[in-house]
C-alpha cells in the first residue's frame, strides 16, 4: 500500500513538470499548428543555465530560474520570427504550409543540442543545491526538489490558466485556437499571438528545465527525451487543451513510476507509447479533445 | 526542370547516371579511405531516403519513424545470417517483406490521422520500436545489438575485399533502387499516390481507391527502406537499436529527403550527397574537427534549404538554372556584353513569374 502510494505521489510530482512542458507545447501547438521538434531542447537550454547559475552562485542561483524562463521564452520569440513565419507563405495545403517548419524545427533541435555539446561536452553534469534530500512524512519519502519544482510548475500552470481563460489576451488566443481565420476577420493581430504564444510555451519548457536541474542529471540530449512524452502529453490531453496536457502529464508521470516499480524500469516509457498509440487510433480526439482525424 | 519531372523512359536514364556518376566518383572525387567511408554512408542513406520518397514524397504521408522499417530490415538480416547462416543476399529481401509487413500495418494510423498527426504517431512508434530492441536483448542483443561474422572476401556473404568494391555495390543498388522509384512515380500508381496527398477526397470522388493506394505505396516505401537497414548492417557489420531505430535515424531519413527535394527522383540522392559528406566530414569522432561542429553544419544546411527552397535542392537547383538560362537569353538579343545592371533586370524579370505561381494558390492557411 505504501508503495502505491509512494507511486501515485513520485509520479504526481515528476507530472506536474511534464505537465508544464506540455501545456506550453500545447499552447504553441493549438494556436500556431507548428509541431515544435525543438521544444524540449528549450528544456535542455533551461537545465544548463541553471547548471551555470548554481555553480556560480550556489543555490541562490535557483531565484534566477524564472528570469532564464522569460530570456528563453525571448529566444523563441525570435525563432519564430526569423525562421518559421516565413515559410508558411505560398503553401497550398495545410500540411504544405507546416512541413517546412517541421523540418526547420527539427534542424533547430539538432542545432541546439550540437551548441550544448560544444560548449559543455558530453559529460552529465549535476548542482548541489539546499534541495538535495528528502522530506518523509509518515511512509512517504518526497524529495525535496522534486515538491519544490513541482510547486513552482503548479503556479507557472495556474498563472498561464488565468492569463488564457481570464484575460482580453487569452480571449484572443482562444479565438485563435477554435478558428484562426474568424479570429483574424474581429481583429486578432494573427503575427502577434503566434509569436507571443510560442514564447509563453518555450519559456515554460526553460522554466521546467531549470527546476529538473535541481535532480536531474543533464547532458545535451536529455530534453530531446521528454520530446516525444511531450508531444504524447499534447495529444492525450487534446489538441490546444493546455488544463488537458497539465492533467495527461501527471497521468503519464504516474503510469511512468507505476510502471517502473512494478513491470521493469527500461520499459517505464514502452507503457507511455503504447497508451499513446492505442488512445490515437482508437479515441484520436485524445482524452480531452477536439477532432485531429480526417 | 528535366530533372524534376519525370515521365517514362526517363527514369532509366536517370538511374544510368547514378550509377555512371557513382562509379567514376572514386576516380576523381573520393581520394582518400575516409572519404569512401562517407560515400558508402551517403548511398545507404540515399536509399532509405528513396524509400521514405515514396510515402513521404510521392504519398505525401511524412513520416518521422521510417528507421521502423530501417532497423526491422537491419535486425531480420542479422538475425537470419546469424541464426541460420543465410546469406544477406536473401537476407535482406526477407527484411525487405518484413519491413513491407510493418509498413502496411502503419497504413492503419496513416488513413485516420491527418498529417502531423501521423508525423508524431510514426515518430513515436520508432521510439518504441527502439525501447523494444533494447529490451529483449536475448533476441536482439540489447543495447549492444547484434554483429555478424567477419569474413574477409566472400561476396556471396555480401562481404567485400575491399571498401570501395562495397561501395560499388552499394551504388548499383541505389540505382536500381533509383529505377523502381523512378518507375513507380511515372506509373498510374505514382500518379495516384499524388493525387491522394494532393486532395484525397477529390482522388476518392475521381474513383481512386485511397485507401489501396496507401496502403501499397507505404509497403514499398518501407520496404525499401528495408533493404537500406539491411545494407547498412552489411556495411557495419553491427547494428544496435539507436542506429536501427533510433530517432537520429528517423531523422537523416526524413531530413535528407526534405532537403535534396521530396517527390522529385533524385531528390533524396542529392539531399544524402550534400548532407551526409557535412555531417560525417565534420563528425568528432569520424575526424578532428571538434565536438557539435557536425550537427551545426548540418542543420544549418537543413534550415537554409528550407528559408530559400522549401521543395529542396532539386528545385533551388532548377530555379538557379533558369535564372541562368534566362539571364544569358535576355542579354543576346539586346546588348552583347551589355551593363551587369541590365542583365540583372532581365533575371529577376523572367524568374518573378515563375514564382508567383505558388504564392496565387496561397490559401488562408
Amino acid at each position: 500500500m505504501s508503495t502505491l502510494l509512494q507511486v501515485l505521489v513520485s509520479g504526481v510530482l515528476v507530472g506536474g513538470l511534464y505537465g508544464v512542458i506540455s501545456s506550453g507545447l500545447s499552447l504553441s501547438f493549438g494556436i500556431t499548428r507548428i509541431v515544435n521538434f525543438a521544444h524540449a531542447d528549450f528544456v535542455t537550454i533551461g537545465m544548463y543555465l541553471s547548471v551555470v547559475a548554481v555553480s556560480a552562485l550556489g543555490s541562490f542561483g535557483l531565484f534566477l530560474t524564472p528570469v532564464f524562463g522569460l530570456a528563453i521564452g525571448l529566444l523563441g520569440v525570435l525563432v519564430y520570427l526569423l525562421l518559421l513565419r516565413r515559410t508558411a507563405v505560398g503553401a497550398t495545403t495545410e500540411d504544405e504550409a507546416h512541413l517546412p517548419q517541421i523540418v526547420i524545427t527539427a534542424a533547430l533541435g539538432i542545432f541546439i543540442q550540437s551548441l550544448l555539446l560544444a560548449v559543455f561536452t558530453s559529460t552529465d553534469r549535476s548542482v548541489n543545491t539546499v534541495l538535495d534530500g528528502a522530506w518523509r512524512v509518515g511512509g512517504l519519502s518526497l524529495s525535496k526538489a522534486q515538491v519544490v519544482a513541482f510547486v513552482i510548475a503548479a503556479v507557472a500552470f495556474a498563472v498561464l490558466d488565468l492569463v488564457v481563460n481570464r484575460t482580453e489576451f487569452g480571449r484572443g488566443l482562444r479565438a485563435v485556437v477554435d478558428d484562426a481565420d474568424a479570429a483574424a476577420m474581429v481583429g486578432v493581430n494573427r503575427r502577434r499571438v503566434f509569436s507571443i504564444s510560442i514564447g509563453i510555451g518555450v519559456s515554460l519548457a526553460g522554466l521546467a528545465g531549470g527546476l529538473l536541474a535541481t535532480y536531474q542529471t543533464v547532458n545535451p540530449t536529455t530534453g530531446f527525451g521528454y520530446l516525444a512524452l511531450a508531444f504524447v502529453t499534447v495529444v492525450l490531453g487534446g489538441l490546444g487543451s493546455i488544463r488537458g496536457a497539465f492533467i495527461a502529464g501527471m497521468v503519464i508521470g504516474v503510469v511512468q513510476q507505476a510502471t517502473a516499480t512494478y513491470v521493469a524500469l527500461d520499459l517505464q516509457n514502452q507503457a507511455v507509447w503504447i497508451g499513446f498509440l492505442v488512445v490515437l487510433l482508437v479515441r484520436p480526439l485524445g482524452l480531452f479533445g477536439k477532432r485531429v482525424m480526417t | 526542370m528535366n530533372l524534376v519531372r519525370s515521365a517514362p523512359g526517363r527514369p532509366a536514364l536517370i538511374a544510368l547516371a547514378v550509377l555512371l556518376v557513382g562509379w567514376s566518383l572514386p576516380f576523381w572525387l573520393i581520394q582518400t579511405q575516409f572519404i569512401l567511408v562517407v560515400a558508402i554512408s551517403a548511398a545507404v542513406w540515399a536509399i532509405a531516403a528513396q524509400g521514405w520518397n515514396i510515402a513521404g514524397g510521392y504519398g505525401g504521408l511524412l513520416s518521422f519513424g521510417h528507421s521502423v522499417y530501417f532497423g526491422i530490415g537491419a535486425y531480420t538480416t542479422a538475425l537470419l545470417t546469424i541464426h541460420f547462416g543465410l546469406t544477406p543476399w536473401v537476407g535482406m529481401l526477407v527484411g525487405a517483406l518484413a519491413a513491407a509487413i510493418a509498413g502496411a500495418i502503419t497504413t492503419f494510423p496513416a488513413l485516420r490521422l491527418k498529417g502531423t498527426y501521423f508525423t508524431l504517431a510514426t515518430f513515436v512508434l520508432t521510439l518504441l520500436f527502439a525501447d523494444f530492441a533494447t529490451h529483449f536483448r536475448d533476441f536482439t542483443g540489447g543495447d549492444v545489438g547484434l554483429s555478424i561474422p567477419f569474413l574477409r572476401d566472400a561476396p556471396e556473404m555480401f562481404q567485400f575485399d575491399s571498401a570501395l568494391t562495397l561501395y560499388y555495390v552499394v551504388v548499383a543498388i541505389l540505382a536500381v533502387v533509383t529505377l523502381i522509384v523512378g518507375l513507380l512515380a511515372a506509373s498510374r500508381l505514382g500518379l495516384f499516390l499524388r493525387a491522394s496527398r494532393d486532395d484525397p477526397d477529390a482522388a476518392r470522388a475521381a474513383g481512386v481507391d485511397v485507401t489501396r493506394v496507401r496502403l501499397v505505396g507505404l509497403s514499398l516505401s518501407a520496404a525499401v527502406t528495408g533493404v537500406a537497414g539491411g545494407v547498412m548492417l552489411q556495411s557495419l557489420r553491427a547494428i544496435d537499436p539507436v542506429t536501427g531505430f533510433g530517432a537520429n535515424t528517423a531523422f537523416v531519413i526524413a531530413l535528407v529527403a526534405l532537403t535534396g527535394g521530396r517527390g522529385t527522383v533524385v531528390g533524396p540522392i542529392v539531399g544524402a550527397a550534400v548532407l551526409i559528406p557535412v555531417q560525417q566530414i565534420l563528425s568528432a569522432q569520424l575526424s578532428s574537427a571538434p565536438p557539435g561542429l557536425s550537427g551545426m553544419a548540418y542543420a544549418v544546411v537543413v534550415a537554409a534549404v528550407m528559408l530559400v527552397e522549401r521543395r529542396g535542392l532539386v528545385f533551388l537547383i532548377a530555379r538557379l538554372a533558369r535564372a541562368v538560362t534566362a539571364a544569358v537569353q535576355a542579354r543576346r538579343p539586346h546588348r552583347p556584353g551589355g551593363s551587369p545592371a541590365g542583365g540583372g533586370d532581365a533575371t529577376r524579370a523572367a524568374t518573378v513569374p515563375a514564382q508567383e505561381i505558388p504564392e496565387q494558390q496561397r490559401s488562408g492557411s
